[in-house]
């Protein structure tokens, strides 16, 4: 089984998310989860998420990933008993005390162990599958080696990070937050002291910044070593950002398949996510230490960008409407991309807005305008800024 | 707090003797190659001490090091280890050592405690929880508890060389420690490095042996205190009672919170 697995801050992202390749999401609900301060799921929003999930033949995996402090304990059977009841394909957990409670009380949950437990060795998996764990997300820290021999020491399910931030720290062993900020980093309050600055011992601008993470060139080595499990980080991201990242991590996993990748495609892979991110990003660990080339030191800054121009929201032959995001004007060379078409690119020769009146230039995000396109695009696709040129297969 | 009872993390085998003639007799010894953020020992220079040794293994696992650690002759004088990574545990297990838990900074309720010490024999309890908290887990815990109560705690450590590669970065000679302060807020830190990665350590001391004294000592397995940072002589003088550091109470009297909405 091999999985590509988003993040959903809430039900709009996950709806782009399946839009755009995910097989499957992992999501918060407003307990007991590690990005306490993005919208997650009321229990509400959770079923009807499932159902939708389900109706498309996908999976949802929620995040039950806290440190637990005696306080936190009120709930969490009850709470894992709902997730049971609305039939939640897993649950992530780091803290024992969840597994524990699975078990005693006999609750029907899949338990996959979380990043924050920060398993590299084949010992700590077997242990874990002897408690009744069905996958476990590796430490970011794993190296291929070490998956390959705990794939098959173990022959778990293992799920692996392939994009996005990275922690500073070994995952779950950093509590910065808590003696600077009092903000508990392992009950989802992280202030992020890593990427602040600093001045060392001569006065000197210090950061210890990681570049993110990107495993577009090493797919096709996890997929062969056994990972099943392909995850994209950043529950708090932008729509476009996670359209972007699946859409390209889509077409890499399916192009492996079909055995049609290229090194070209992967380097334009790797130019569209580097821009969407506004990060550089590397292999990591993957394939041995980080260097000081995968570290900002000094003087970072990261600035957004507005590729995000509009979103296609009809599509009637060669007329899109679309909602405007960020500045655009008549004249200007664009793309669209979309879960389903082939990406196209285009000069914008005519729009209008909704009363048919000609429009030059679009700058109010939200108004909605029709503009010529040169075929049909999908419901949901994205009209972006030119950075690069479209990947000829 | 009787001597008997206090668990002291060493910095130098010279000051063994110090130690030992104010009447502490466990001693922890950060395993050489299998720890970070200490000074660390062989194997070797622990049995040449000859004193009741715990060892730390205070950092995670890769199987390669696993497989390295089970190929080395543990010495006699060892009687247990304080180990992170629950592969090592799991090798460990039924072996005759005392196991104590240490995962740093995770065991911070008291039911996910009792589930470890279904497996160990004790648990280094977390340095990030409140009073009431701690109370809660000694009354609650099945077995008696590891408390720290004298340390600079280690809040963070990297895989990543920090120190090493910074210095890469400059074009300088290479270090392997590094203090930081933030810019525009009241902190600093410690980098310790070492071949593994990155220790960060808190600038600022706790010392909560006043608050440890009031806890039912019958459930405490070792006040652990931790020479990290400091000369033997000013260990002495606080076995002795007389406090020559600025220390704070740490989370005693304050919790952390998790919703931005919920700082005061």
């Amino acid at each position: 089984m091999i999985e590509l697995l988003s993040p959903a801050g809430d039900r709009e992202r996950l709806e782009f998310a399946f839009l755009y390749g995910a097989d499957a999401v992992y999501l918060g609900g407003k307990s007991f989860g590690l990005r306490a301060n993005a919208t997650n799921f009321t229990n509400e929003e959770l079923k009807e998420s499932v159902d939708y999930a389900h109706s498309l033949g996908k999976k949802v995996y929620v995040t039950v990933n806290i440190v637990f402090h005696n306080e936190d304990l009120d709930g969490l059977e009850e709470y894992l008993s709902f997730l049971s009841e609305i039939k939640v394909d897993a649950v992530i957990v780091s803290d024992p005390i969840v597994i524990e409670t699975i078990k005693n009380c006999d609750i029907d949950l899949e338990i996959h162990l979380s990043t924050q437990a920060s398993t590299l060795n084949s010992r700590a998996a077997k242990f874990y599958k002897e408690q009744g764990v069905a996958r476990v997300v590796l430490a970011r820290e794993a190296s291929i080696a070490d998956i390959t021999r705990i794939k098959r020491e173990t022959g778990l399910d293992l799920e692996c990070f392939i994009q996005g931030a990275m922690c500073t720290s070994m995952s779950g062993r950093c509590v910065m937050s808590n003696y600077m900020t009092n903000r508990d980093s392992n009950r989802g309050g992280c202030a992020q002291v890593c990427r602040w600055s600093f001045k060392d011992d001569k006065d000197r601008e210090f950061e210890m910044m990681p570049k993110d993470l990107n495993m577009a060139t090493s797919i096709q080595s996890m997929m062969e070593i056994g990972v099943n499990s392909f995850k994209i980080e950043g529950r708090m991201r932008s729509i476009y950002y996670i359209a972007t990242v699946l859409h390209t991590y889509r077409k890499i996993i399916d192009k492996i398949r079909t055995n049609t990748l290229s090194d070209e495609y992967i380097k334009y892979a790797e130019n569209i996510i580097n821009r969407v991110a506004n990060r550089d990003s590397v292999s990591q660990f993957y394939n041995g230490l980080p260097t000081e080339k995968e570290q900002y030191w000094v003087g970072r800054k990261e600035e957004s960008n507005q590729d995000f121009l509009g979103l296609i929201k009809e599509c009637d032959g060669h007329a899109a409407l679309i909602e405007v995001r960020n500045y655009f004007k008549l004249g200007q060379t664009v793309q669209i991309f979309g879960p389903t078409m082939e990406t196209i690119e285009f000069v914008i020769e005519k729009m209008t807005d909704e009363e048919g009146n000609d429009v030059e230039i679009c700058n109010h995000p939200k108004d909605i305008v029709k503009i010529e396109v040169p075929s049909k695009c999908d419901v949901g696709s994205m009209m972006r800024t030119k950075m690069f040129d479209i990947f000829k297969e | 707090m009787k001597n008997e009872k206090i668990l002291l993390n060493v910095s130098d085998l010279e000051d063994l003797k110090s130690y030992k003639k104010l009447g502490i007799s466990n001693f922890l010894f950060p395993l050489k190659g299998f720890s970070i953020g200490y000074t660390d020992f062989s194997f070797e220079e622990i049995a040449k001490t000859g004193v009741p040794a715990y060892v730390l293994v205070n950092r995670l696992l890769t199987d390669d090091d696993i497989d390295s650690f089970l190929n080395l002759t543990i010495p006699s004088n060892v009687k247990g280890f304080i180990v992170e990574d629950t592969g090592l545990f799991y090798e460990l297990k039924d072996k005759g050592f005392e196991l104590i838990n240490f995962q740093n900074h995770l065991n911070n309720n008291f039911k996910t405690i009792n589930y470890w010490l279904k497996m160990f024999d004790s648990l280094v309890i977390s340095t990030d929880i409140t009073k009431e908290e701690i109370e809660t887990i000694i009354k609650e815990a099945t077995k008696p508890l590891v408390i720290p109560v004298f340390l600079f705690p280690m809040i963070m450590y990297s895989r990543r060389t920090l120190v090493t590669n910074y210095y890469k970065y400059l074009e300088e000679d290479p270090k392997c420690q590094l203090k930081v302060d933030i810019i525009n807020a009241d902190g600093s830190f410690n980098l310790v490095e070492n071949a593994y990665g990155t220790a960060v350590f808190d600038t600022k001391h706790i010392d909560i042996r006043e608050f440890a004294s009031t806890l039912a000592e019958d459930k405490i397995r070792f006040y652990l205190i931790d020479s990290n940072f400091l000369d033997a002589s000013t260990i002495i003088e606080a076995l002795r009672g007389k406090d020559l550091l600025e220390s704070t109470k740490g989370f005693l009297e304050k919790k952390t919170v998790y919703k931005v909405g919920d700082l005061k």
